[in-house]
């Protein structure tokens, strides 16, 4: 080889080499989760209730307590959405109700005759900046009007105020009773355009954590609280700030990371009987397990609102102990809050027995179910949830809530269209 | 130019480095080795434990109960194992109640089909329990295939508090030794950080006004059942409050330990612990968990943890899974004893 091809050659190489360089870097966006253990760019609590009186909830005042807390060692801002999704009569919007409350036998119909009840969707935004590591707390129904550092006068001059000098706070839920989730956005301080996370520690990932506590609180008999994690979507790194906010999908365009390919669930069929208790040493009546999911559409549209609800088709499969699979499929838009046995069956108890979430056809105490949404054209469709799985027995009902598992990515990815920043 | 050349080299090695993204524990995927820091079996709770197969093939697991009870001779935790296999056909869900535990021969269901047996534990048990993934000669393998939950029962205050066993992942580097590391080759890294949102102790809840209580379990990563060597780690906390404000303590580890938040650092007067509502003055803090690495390099000291929150006069209480941040720096070992 003459030393002239010999320069070409090691020039080519190079010329290669640093090409691959590039291109690496480029696509360089770091893997993102979606996980409700970790920090994250977008928080989603699927599940938030609010009904001080009862009147939805069995006559037991219920409310949810939230906290969110910025992970990082920045001063963050975020900006939120309440999502109600209360039905309401078809004859009268004034009144609030539950497709399985009207449709129970023996249940005093809220809606009356002739009337069906009807889901709605609306949306109201607040937004709000956290100083280092600040953690914040507030229930549902009062909201947080005044932040714990409102007044700028804390030792180290930190502030809550945002950078227009706007003073942060949530409102609180617009609705009561209120069935709905809550969505935050961890968004650039100066200006308030959706930003990827601030803190190398966190990988850049986001710097949002959250959890709820839903409790409900009888005049008389057992308080019940359940609690979960907010579930986190990480940034990728990748954003290009605009309302269109990009969730997983093609890895040069993500900018946070996609909704789970499959949601999977381990829980108790509808019914299952269980000797838990004791009373003075002695075991009780057993207690009687149900559980009820929710899940919230991984796509939502807060610009369009009722134009574009988000949703899907979601397709069930159950194994029970022994190893043998049924399958179910419904539908949602907006959310999806029902207990497991009326997946498949109507919405009312009478007919429980006959579901495949109910342990009168499996026969086991558990199953692990698997959901998957259908994707659509050119959306994933993906969607997040939790679970509650309460025990009744003589004493009452206590409850605990459950993050859901997650299993493999989407090749679309959803898209959430943020409400605009009036100026 | 062959300067250049290796320059270039050494920059596309180094940015493919650190593109690769560490495995981290999970609670919301399955994983290799599943951890549920917190069983009780006593007079007063019972522990519910699901244990699922997110694959759709037949797995086998090693279990071990550790249990972390004091012993009454030596006012140190027992560590004491009990171990015991079960095996999963695809997709299959399993569930037993730890006082009760599966009996040997199978109640319901044809020998293929049964997990079982899992032996019952005594009367007094305070520790964790383990599964991990082997083939069927016992040889750990990475497969990310376990998932599970415990269920904490209180048989007389009926509260139920429900966590997600933490399932740590298993990586293409393990070489099937009984010698499992968590060092980002054979298994995913403990956690760097474990960040903790909590009411402080004895805080007003929002809604009930009565006081809120947290605790948290801790268990070391890093053992050796072979050898019956509990791991060990220094915690150092960092708390802030809603004012931006924070104070730190300590906190030693050894085998397992289950606290009350206001006695990790004040077990005399818990109002003057950093962890009070009484101290703090607000209602939530943030606190950021971080095991104290030291110059031992042949283990790690991370540790896995879950909190419990009690309300309402400790009657009702929540099961919390914390939220962690990062890989451990140092790697973490943790030790099985082999066939014989």
């Amino acid at each position: 080889m003459s030393t002239m091809t010999h320069k070409k050659w090691q020039r080519a190489l190079s010329g290669a080499v640093l090409g691959l360089a590039v291109v690496t870097l480029a696509g360089s966006a770091r893997a993102a989760d979606v996980a409700s253990d970790k920090p994250g760019a977008i928080l989603i609590f699927p599940r938030i209730v609010v009904d001080t009186s009862g009147v939805l909830t069995n006559g037991v005042p219920t409310d949810t307590e939230i906290q969110i807390t910025n992970a990082s060692n920045s001063v963050i801002s975020a900006r939120c959405w309440w999502v109600n999704a209360t039905s309401y009569c078809s004859n009268n919007p004034a009144i609030a109700c539950t497709a399985e409350g009207e449709a129970e036998p023996g249940n005093a119909r809220r809606c009356g005759a002739g009337s069906v009840c009807v889901p709605q969707w609306t949306e109201q935004d607040f937004r709000f900046t956290l100083t280092k590591r600040q953690p914040i707390s507030f229930t549902a129904a009062t909201g947080l009007p005044t932040f714990p550092l409102a007044d700028s006068n804390a030792v180290g001059g930190q502030s809550n105020n945002n950078s227009d000098q706007t003073p942060s706070g949530v409102p609180a839920v617009n609705d009561n009773p209120f069935f709905g989730e809550l969505k935050c956005v961890q968004v650039d301080p100066t200006d308030f355009a959706p930003a990827p996370g601030f803190n190398p520690s966190n990988n850049g990932g986001g710097d949002l954590t959250g959890h709820a506590t839903i409790v409900s609180a009888p005049p008389v008999g057992l308080v019940d609280a359940r609690k979960y994690n907010a579930i986190a979507l990480e940034s990728t790194t990748i954003n290009d700030r605009d309302e269109t906010l990009i969730l997983g999908g093609d890895p040069g365009l993500a900018e946070y990371a996609g909704c789970p390919n499959v949601i999977q669930m381990a829980h108790f069929y509808d019914n299952a009987s269980l000797s838990l208790r004791y009373v003075g040493g002695q075991p009780t009546a057993n207690d009687v397990v149900t559980s009820r999911l929710t899940v919230v559409p991984c796509s939502e549209n807060f610009l369009l609102q009722e134009a574009d609800l988000g949703g899907a088709t979601l397709q069930f499969l159950t194994f029970n102990e022994f190893e043998q699979r049924f399958s179910a499929s419904t539908s949602f838009t907006c959310q999806k809050d029902l207990q497991l046995s009326n997946i498949d069956t109507r919405p009312f108890s009478t007919d429980n027995s006959k579901s495949v979430f109910n342990v009168a056809v499996q026969g086991t105490l558990t199953g692990q179910t698997r959901i998957r949404a259908v994707s659509s054209g050119d959306r994933a469709n993906g969607i997040l949830g939790v679970l509650e799985e309460s025990y009744t027995g003589p004493a009452g009902v206590r409850t605990s809530a459950e993050n859901l598992h997650f299993t493999g990515s989407r090749a679309l990815s959803d898209r959430i269209v943020l409400s605009p920043e009036l100026p | 130019m062959q300067k250049t050349f290796f320059g270039w080299l050494v920059v596309l090695l180094a940015v493919l480095c650190g593109t690769v993204v560490a495995d981290e524990v999970s609670t919301d995927q399955p994983g290799s080795l599943l951890v549920f820091p917190k069983v009780v079996v006593d007079q007063t709770q019972d522990t519910i434990i699901q244990i699922s197969n997110a694959t759709g093939s037949r797995l086998f697991a090693r279990c071990f109960y550790i249990n972390g009870a004091i012993d009454p001779q030596t006012q140190l935790p027992s560590w004491a194992v009990t171990d015991f296999q079960i095996k999963l056909t695809r997709l299959q869900p399993s569930v037993w109640v730890a006082s009760q535990g599966l009996p040997i021969t199978p109640p319901d269901r044809p020998a293929a089909l049964y997990p079982g047996p899992v032996p019952p534990l005594g009367a007094v048990f305070t520790g964790e329990l383990r599964c991990l993934i082997v083939n069927e000669s016992e040889t750990p393998i990475s497969r990310n295939a376990l998932t599970g939950e415990a269920t904490i029962i209180d048989r007389v205050t009926h509260s139920t508090r429900k966590y997600h066993g933490i399932a740590v992942r298993g990586l293409p580097g393990n070489n099937g030794d009984n010698t499992l590391l968590m060092n980002g080759v054979e298994y995913a890294t403990c956690p760097r950080v474990l960040l903790l949102n909590h009411f402080f102790d004895e805080a007003p809840d929002p809604i009930l006004t009565t006081p809120v209580e947290t605790s948290l379990t801790f268990v070391p990563c890093s053992g050796d059942i072979e050898h019956a060597m509990p791991g060990q780690a220094n915690l150092l906390f960092e708390v802030f409050n809603e004012f931006e404000q924070r104070l730190s303590a300590s906190f030693n580890v050894q085998c397992w330990a289950d606290t009350k938040l206001s006695e990790i650092d004040n077990q005399s007067t818990p109002t003057r612990s950093i962890f009070h509502y009484a101290m703090q003055g607000t209602l939530v803090g943030q606190t950021r968990i971080r095991p104290a690495p030291d110059a031992d390099t042949s283990t790690g000291h991370g540790v896995l943890a879950i909190a419990e929150e009690f309300r309402d006069n400790r009657t009702v209480g929540a099961g919390i899974n914390v939220h962690f941040i990062g890989g451990n720096l140092q790697g973490d070992v943790f030790a099985v004893p082999g066939s014989f």
